[in-house]
């Protein structure tokens, strides 16, 4: 439907105009992705163009040397057990497996180049260089007196982050992104010394002009803004000009992981993390994006439902540090984090925050991991609210072993899904945890896009999807928190969810040939997606 | 809450003409205020319609909710209405061409025929496809009405949750319908 540029067009002889062949009586007009869509499918298509050639070269020297069919077959075998030794997860080491066996004359080359541990061994020593150099430079409370799953919690982000736990905050949470974006767009217009953004996506639209108008004004009045987004979030959603005007009103922007048309494990390893920061004294987390969509000023998968929290106090040196450290590696620049941390006035608060990141700069798997912590904690009620559930084996399976002790496990899932493909995979997850006794929700009409826990013990707040990627690939950030107000207003919104939802029954293999096979070669694919 | 950092919100929507007067009402009831209104250019049953409202209006989240579940129960008895006939339709073309092809075969084998075998094998294709026609015809008819009151009934529980829907808006804004 040609669509009017908000200009009164001469009428014509209605007599002779056509008959809209669209069926909706109502459109709302605001889809516009066509060319960030373009832009991914042009650096997949060359990406991919590129592993055919190098694979169709490959092929050739098997060709001229025959006895080399032999050697890439003892190559073969020789990266499937360099696979089982790995530390991957066992999902991904039995893909791996799979398709270095299928694709035996090339397999083991394919294997290597998405290997990150070669190809990511630059980034990941510059990251142990930032870690290094800013470890010790925030101290929290100390883990003695705090509950018994809280000091667990905050030993693990501890030891393996060094994210420190902290008192002494005051907390908010916000059941929809229009409510964090109005609260802070307040705060950033209050700024006196810095502004941290750092988001998956920042697109052009209502939401973010209100956002650049406050922010340009504050970097005039020489206020330090800085932003992070991620170039394949933010893909074709800002243009060229609007990042000159950015840069022209003082404000620093930097992209993470620029996109480019070469096959690269890197490229899939992206920032997803949704932090601001005010003057050290306030933050933001949730899982909002800076875009029209998560304030439903957009239209794209019906109502969006999302959610935020803003701390104020001690515990915003976290968020504050885990911006920094992300700064030093986009800008490769070395700079004194000092002046940023330890700004926020000590606040009255009941309960301790733990802010903590995770990504490829830490071995272990900490969104799994923390993860695996909250459920195994969990003895009367367990809520999930998640776009994606493609859990691993060691989740999946404490899940359902919950379920099956009696606690009260439910997982809300979206009604209208973005992503079909992965939509099919997280229903049949989530529907194979049915007859252990989870109760499986999908809210209709709505794209939930909130990623939140919430036990009798404690809600943990964030960017992390129960998925694969944010378990073991992308970068992200959460708040775990035993805080009464938090878990409250998480649990208020949990409440209103549920009778908007429909519940999920177990149908035992009810589904056609296609439709399973379909599914069983998507899970394939899960641990990319 | 500072507002003089909002403006009012805004909504562009193309709506079809027979459903225009419908929507404005039902949006005016989500505390929208119609700000301009034009003919497409292109399609005679199309009106576009840009609406405003303030941003900070009570209860949002759950008027955009509600907005949502409201348009998605429009667009499906709109589309309802379509499916209704769709199976019927494809149904019929496909019988009466069926029918109409041996009908056409018969009457061939009819006029060409060096032996009876192949004059009554003639007429016995036209019987036949005659016979399509009213099988069509009665198995259309068949269709038509199961699949209508089948969409019939979705569309009265959608109506009447529009209806719902309208009226817990309406309790929200303070905007109730004046007919």
């Amino acid at each position: 439907m040609k669509i009017e540029n908000g200009t009164l067009r001469r009428q014509r002889n209605s007599a002779l105009m056509l008959r809209s062949p669209e069926g909706d009586i109502v459109r709302i007009k605001t889809e516009r992705k066509g060319m960030g869509k373009l832009k991914g499918m042009l650096i997949l298509f060359v990406a991919l163009l590129q592993l055919c050639i190098l694979a169709v070269l490959h092929l050739t020297i098997v060709v001229a040397f025959k006895s080399y069919m032999v050697f890439s077959v003892v190559l073969d075998i020789l990266t499937c057990l360099y696979i089982l030794g790995s530390s991957k997860n066992g999902r991904s080491k039995a893909v791996w497996i799979m398709l270095v066996l299928v694709l035996f004359p090339v397999g083991f080359l394919i294997y290597f180049l998405s290997d990150e541990n070669i190809f990511f061994r630059g980034s990941r020593k510059r990251y142990a260089d930032v870690l290094a150099s800013s470890q010790g430079l925030v101290s929290g409370c100390p883990l003695c007196d705090v509950a018994e799953g809280t000091a667990r919690a905050g030993a693990y982000i501890k030891n393996v982050t060094g994210y420190v736990p902290y008192k002494n905050t005051r907390a908010k949470y916000f059941p929809s992104g229009a409510q964090a974006f109005d609260d802070m767009l307040v705060a950033c217009a209050s700024a006196k010394k810095f502004i941290f953004i750092e988001y998956f996506t920042v697109a052009e639209g209502a939401l973010f002009a209100r956002l650049f108008d406050v922010l340009k004004e504050r970097a005039a009045e020489g206020v330090d803004v800085r932003i992070i987004y991620d170039d394949m979030g933010s893909s074709g959603r800002m243009s060229h000009e609007l990042k000159k005007q950015i840069r022209a009103s003082g404000i620093q922007i930097y992209a993470f992981n620029r996109l480019v048309p070469l096959y690269k494990i890197g490229m899939n390893y992206r920032d997803h993390r949704k932090i601001t920061v005010v003057d050290g004294v306030t933050a933001y987390t949730g899982g909002i994006n800076i875009a029209d969509e998560y304030v439903n000023e957009k239209r794209m998968y019906g109502y969006w439902k999302d959610n935020g929290v803003r701390i104020d106090g001690e515990a915003v040196q976290g968020f504050t540090l885990m911006f920094l450290r992300q700064w030093e590696f986009v800008t490769k620049k070395k700079f004194d984090y000092a002046p940023f941390l330890n700004a926020g006035a000590p606040e009255r608060g009941e309960g301790v925050f733990l802010p903590f990141a995770a990504g490829l700069e830490y071995r272990d798997p900490v969104v799994r991991d923390v993860y695996a912590g909250v459920i195994s904690r969990a003895n009367e009620k367990l809520y999930i609210m998640t776009p994606y559930f493609v859990p691993d084996e060691t989740i999946a399976s404490m899940l359902a072993g919950k379920a099956r002790e009696g606690v009260d496990v439910r997982i809300v899932l979206p009604g209208v899904p973005d992503k079909k493909y992965v939509y099919l995979i997280s229903l049949d997850n989530a529907d194979k945890l049915i007859e252990s006794g989870v109760k499986v929700y999908t809210m209709s009409d709505a794209f939930v896009h909130t990623k939140s826990v919430l036990t009798e013990n404690c809600a943990v707040i964030g960017s992390a999807n129960f998925d694969l990627r944010s378990f073991f690939q992308q970068h992200e950030n959460a708040l775990y928190t035993d805080d009464a107000a938090v878990m409250r207003g998480l649990s208020d919104d949990f409440a209103a969810t549920f009778p908007e939802c429909a519940q999920r029954r177990y149908v035992r293999e009810r589904r056609g040939f296609f439709r399973s096979l379909l599914i069983a070669l998507l899970q394939i694919f899960a641990p990319m997606m | 809450m500072a507002e003089e950092f909002f403006k009012d919100d805004e909504l562009a929507v193309a709506v079809k003409a027979e459903a225009a007067e419908e929507i404005k009402r039902a949006y005016g009831m989500f505390g929208w205020r119609l700000s301009k209104e034009c003919a497409d250019g292109s399609y005679r049953d199309i009106v576009h319609m840009d609406f405003t409202r303030p941003h900070a209006i009570a209860g949002k989240d759950r008027l955009q909710l509600l907005q949502v579940r409201y348009e998605v129960a429009l667009n499906f008895m709109s589309r309802a209405r379509r499916r209704a006939f769709a199976r019927a339709v494809v149904l019929a073309v496909l019988l009466s061409l069926a029918g109409l092809a041996l009908v056409v075969f018969g009457a061939v084998q009819t006029a060409s025929a060096q032996s009876s075998v192949f004059l009554w094998g003639g007429i016995a294709l036209i019987v036949g496809g005659a016979a399509f026609f009213v099988v069509a015809a009665c198995l259309c008819r068949l269709l038509y009405r199961r699949d209508s009151e089948r969409y019939g009934a979705i569309s009265a529980v959608l109506r009447e949750n529009a209806g719902t829907i309208l009226k817990e808006a309406a309790d929200i804004t303070g905007v109730h319908r004046e007919d």
